[in-house]
C-alpha cells in the first residue's frame, strides 16, 4: 500500500539538509528530480560537510508522520504506515536509523493514528468491522489497556434509511463490536461508555450514499 | 374533553412556530371518486369585519385532506345560502354536487360565538320544502346549534367536520384530534423539540426542547399522557407526560437503550426496549407497579413494538433471522413467530384498529424504503406510498389515513396516505425538518 499523502513543504525544507534526494514518493520521479538538484545545489554551496553524514532530522520524520492523511491512518496498519515512512527515507539515511529511532517512529505514528482515527465505518444494516479497522481499533485498545484510568465514550450512529428505532439498535450494536474488540486487549468495561443516537445526529447532511457511508460510524471519544 | 385541551394549552403555553402548515397540504395524488362537497362561508353576525376563524374554509380543509372528498372552492359555488330554504338544488346538481353544508356565526356578547350549521343530502331532495320540522326533511341529515369560545372555535370546525364526515360515510371523523411530533434544526440551540399540534397542524405547543434527540412520541389510549424518549447527557430514557400534570415522569433510565414505547390498548401497561441486559430486548412494563417483565431474549436487534387492538399480541422488529422483520408474540409471553416473509427489510410495525393488517416500513428490490399494509390473511404485503425514506408510519385512529415522516426537496417532512393507498398527501412545514409523528386516538 502506497502513501496517500503529499509532501508539506515545511516539512520538506527541514528536511533538505539530511534526508538528500527523499522527497516524493517512487511515482513522483518528475518532482524528485528538481528536488534533488536543489539540494545538491544547497549541499556544495553550504556549509555541510559532505564527508560527514549528519544525524538522523527525527523533527523531519515527525512532520512527514504528522501530514498523513486521516484516511491512510484509519484504514492502514501501523507497520504498513512505517514501511511507507522509512521507504521514502533515503536508503543512506534509512540504514543509519537505530533500533531506538524506529522504535521512536512506530510510537509517533501509534500516538498520531490513535489522536486522528477516531471514527469507524460500517457498511449499510451491518455490524460487523471491517478488517481494514483492525489496526486502528488494536492502537487505540492497546493505549486503553496501557492507560487504565482513561475512559472513553463509543457513540454508535447508523444513517437515515430504515427506521429510527430499528436504528437505534444498530448503532448500539456497532458501539457494542468495537467494546468487545477493545475487552479482549484487557481493556476495562469500566474504562468504555457505550451510547447510540441511531440515525438521529448524522455527521453528514444529505440524502445520498456519500453521505449515508460517513453517518454508518462509531466514533470514540476520549 | 375541551377541558383537557384547555389544561394542554395552559401548561404547556408556548406557542412556537414550527409546525406542518395545514394551509399547504399537496395532494400528491387524488382520488377519482372523491366526493364532490361545498362548505359555504359561514354568514357572520358580529362587530368585526370576521369572525375569529373562518370555519369553513377549516371543515373544506379537514374533509379535502381525508381523500374521501373534494371540497368545491367558493368561486365554483352557484350561490352562497345561510339556510337550507334559500337552496336552489338543481343549481348545486347541475355543478354534480351531492352535499352542502350551510351556517351562520353570531356573536352574542364578548367572545361567544353562537355557530349553526345544517348538512344538506343533495341526492335526497325532492324538491319540496313543505315544514320548519327537521324530521320532516328527507334531506337534512344535521341542524345543530352550538355556543363555542373564540378559542374553542378551530377544535369545534374538526368536530363538526367530523360529524358531517360521519354521516356521509358511516366511519367515525378523525380530524378533532392531535398529531405529535419532533422538529429538527441543527442551527437551533435546542436543534430537538417536542410538539403536539392538531391535526390539521395549527396551534402547535411544545413540550421538550433539548440539545439531544428526542425520539418515538407515542400516545396512551385515553389521549391523556404522551410517552416518548429524550437523552439526558446522551443516555437515554422513556418519559410519560400525563397533561394534567405539569412534569413529565421518567419510568426507564437503564444502562443503554431505554427506546421505542408503545402502550398497551387498556392503556395500563408500556411495551418498550431495553438493552440493559446486552441486547436490545422487549419488555412490558406495568405503569402502576413499575414492575418490567422481559418478553424475548434473543442476541440480535428486538424492538419497536406494537401491540394486537385487543392486547393479547405484540409484534416487534427483529434481525435474528438476519434481516430485519416482523415477529409476533403472546403478550404474557412465549415463542416468537415470524410474519413478514416479503422483501429483505420490514420494520416498524403496527396493527390497524380492526386487527386485520399490519402497517409497517418496507423496503422494495430497489432498495427504497416505503410504507406497505401486510394483510395477515392473504400474507400480502402491498406498499402504499410513494415516496423514499419513509420512516415512522402512525395509523389514524378511525383507520382511514397513515402519516408518516418522508423526505422531500432535501428536507425531511410529514406526509399522509390513506391506507388503502389511493390518496396522498404531503404536509410541508415552513422550516426546519420535522418526524416522529403520533396520531392520537379519539379525543371524546
Amino acid at each position: 500500500m502506497s502513501l496517500k499523502y503529499v509532501w508539506k513543504p515545511v516539512a520538506l525544507a527541514i528536511s533538505l539538509s539530511v534526508l538528500a534526494g527523499c522527497a516524493g514518493s517512487s511515482n513522483n520521479d518528475g518532482q524528485s528530480n528538481t528536488t534533488d538538484s536543489s539540494v545538491q545545489t544547497a549541499n556544495t554551496g553550504g556549509s555541510v560537510d559532505t564527508g560527514v553524514d549528519s544525524t538522523v532530522d527525527m523533527d523531519a520524520i515527525d512532520g512527514q508522520i504528522s501530514s498523513i492523511g486521516l484516511d491512510t491512518y484509519s484504514t492502514t496498519s501501523v507497520d504498513g504506515i512505517r514501511d511507507d515512512v522509512l521507504n521514502s527515507l533515503d536508503p543512506s539515511v534509512r540504514n543509519k536509523l537505530t533500533a531506538a529511532q524506529q522504535q521512536e517512529i512506530i510510537n509517533k505514528i501509534k500516538e498520531m493514528q490513535r489522536v486522528k482515527a477516531r471514527e469507524i465505518f460500517f457498511d449499510f444494516d451491518k455490524y460487523a468491522i471491517k478488517s481494514k479497522f483492525q489496526s486502528v481499533l488494536a492502537n487505540h485498545a492497546t493505549y486503553l489497556a496501557d492507560n487504565p484510568n482513561t475512559r472513553i465514550r463509543l457513540e454508535g450512529h447508523a444513517d437515515e434509511r430504515g427506521t429510527p428505532e430499528y436504528n437505534i439498535a444498530l448503532g448500539e450494536k456497532r458501539a457494542k463490536a468495537i467494546a468487545k474488540i477493545f475487552m479482549s486487549y484487557g481493556v476495562a468495561k469500566s474504562q468504555i461508555e457505550v451510547i447510540s443516537f441511531g440515525e438521529e445526529r448524522p455527521a453528514v447532511m444529505g440524502h445520498n450514499e456519500s453521505a449515508w457511508s460517513k453517518n454508518r460510524r462509531v466514533e470514540i471519544k476520549y | 374533553m375541551n377541558k383537557f385541551v384547555a389544561i394542554v394549552s395552559i401548561v404547556l403555553g408556548m406557542w412556537a412556530q414550527l409546525s406542518f402548515a395545514a394551509l399547504e397540504i399537496e395532494i400528491t395524488q387524488g382520488i377519482d371518486d372523491a366526493r364532490p362537497i361545498a362548505i359555504v362561508p359561514f354568514k357572520w353576525f358580529g362587530s368585526t369585519e370576521s369572525p375569529p376563524h373562518n370555519f369553513a374554509e377549516i371543515m373544506s380543509n379537514d374533509l379535502t385532506r381525508s381523500g374521501k372528498f373534494r371540497a368545491v372552492s367558493v368561486e365554483d359555488m352557484p350561490e352562497l345560502p345561510t339556510d337550507h330554504r334559500q337552496i336552489n338544488f338543481e343549481k348545486w346538481r347541475e355543478k354534480g354536487i351531492e352535499s352542502l353544508v350551510v351556517g351562520s356565526i353570531n356573536e352574542v356578547s364578548n367572545n361567544e360565538y353562537q355557530i349553526q350549521y345544517q348538512l344538506i343530502d343533495l341526492l335526497q331532495d325532492k324538491g319540496q320544502v313543505t315544514d320548519s320540522k327537521n324530521n320532516l326533511f328527507p334531506y337534512l341529515l344535521e341542524n345543530k346549534a352550538s355556543l363555542v369560545t373564540g378559542q374553542a372555535m378551530r377544535k369545534y370546525a374538526h368536530r363538526v367536520a367530523d360529524s358531517v364526515f360521519e354521516h356521509l360515510t358511516g366511519i367515525k371523523g378523525a380530524f378533532d384530534t392531535l398529531i405529535a411530533y419532533v422538529s429538527v434544526d441543527y442551527e437551533d440551540k435546542y436543534p430537538y423539540r417536542l410538539f403536539v399540534a392538531d391535526s390539521d397542524g395549527h396551534n402547535p405547543r411544545e413540550l421538550r426542547a433539548s440539545s439531544y434527540p428526542i425520539m418515538s412520541p407515542t400516545w396512551s389510549p385515553d389521549a391523556r399522557r404522551l410517552a416518548y424518549v429524550g437523552f439526558d447527557d446522551g443516555r437515554s430514557a422513556i418519559y410519560i407526560r400525563d397533561f394534567t400534570k405539569p412534569k413529565a415522569e421518567k419510568v426507564a433510565a437503564f444502562q443503554g437503550i431505554n427506546g421505542a414505547p408503545s402502550f398497551s390498548p387498556d392503556g395500563n401497561r408500556l411495551a418498550l426496549t431495553l438493552s440493559r441486559d446486552g441486547n436490545p430486548e422487549i419488555y412490558v412494563y406495568e405503569i402502576n407497579t413499575r414492575n418490567f417483565r422481559r418478553l424475548t431474549e434473543h442476541w440480535a436487534i428486538d424492538t419497536e413494538a406494537s401491540w394486537s387492538p385487543d392486547g393479547k399480541s405484540i409484534v416487534f422488529t427483529s434481525d435474528r433471522g438476519g434481516k430485519p422483520q416482523v415477529y409476533r408474540v403472546a403478550a404474557n409471553g412465549g415463542k416468537p413467530k415470524r410474519v413478514t416473509y416479503d422483501g429483505n427489510y420490514n420494520a416498524s410495525p403496527s396493527y390497524t384498529p380492526d386487527g386485520k393488517k399490519l402497517v409497517l416500513v418496507h423496503r422494495n428490490e430497489q432498495n427504497v424504503f416505503h410504507l406497505a399494509v401486510y394483510d395477515f390473511e392473504s400474507k400480502q404485503t402491498q406498499i402504499i406510498t410513494e415516496t423514499s425514506l419513509d420512516e415512522s408510519p402512525s395509523i389514524a385512529p378511525n383507520g382511514s389515513m397513515v402519516i408518516y415522516a418522508t423526505v422531500h426537496r432535501d428536507r425531511q417532512v410529514l406526509a399522509a396516505v390513506s391506507t388503502d393507498g389511493r390518496f396522498r398527501v404531503k404536509l410541508p412545514s415552513s422550516t426546519g425538518q420535522i418526524k416522529a409523528p403520533s396520531w392520537s386516538p379519539y379525543l371524546n
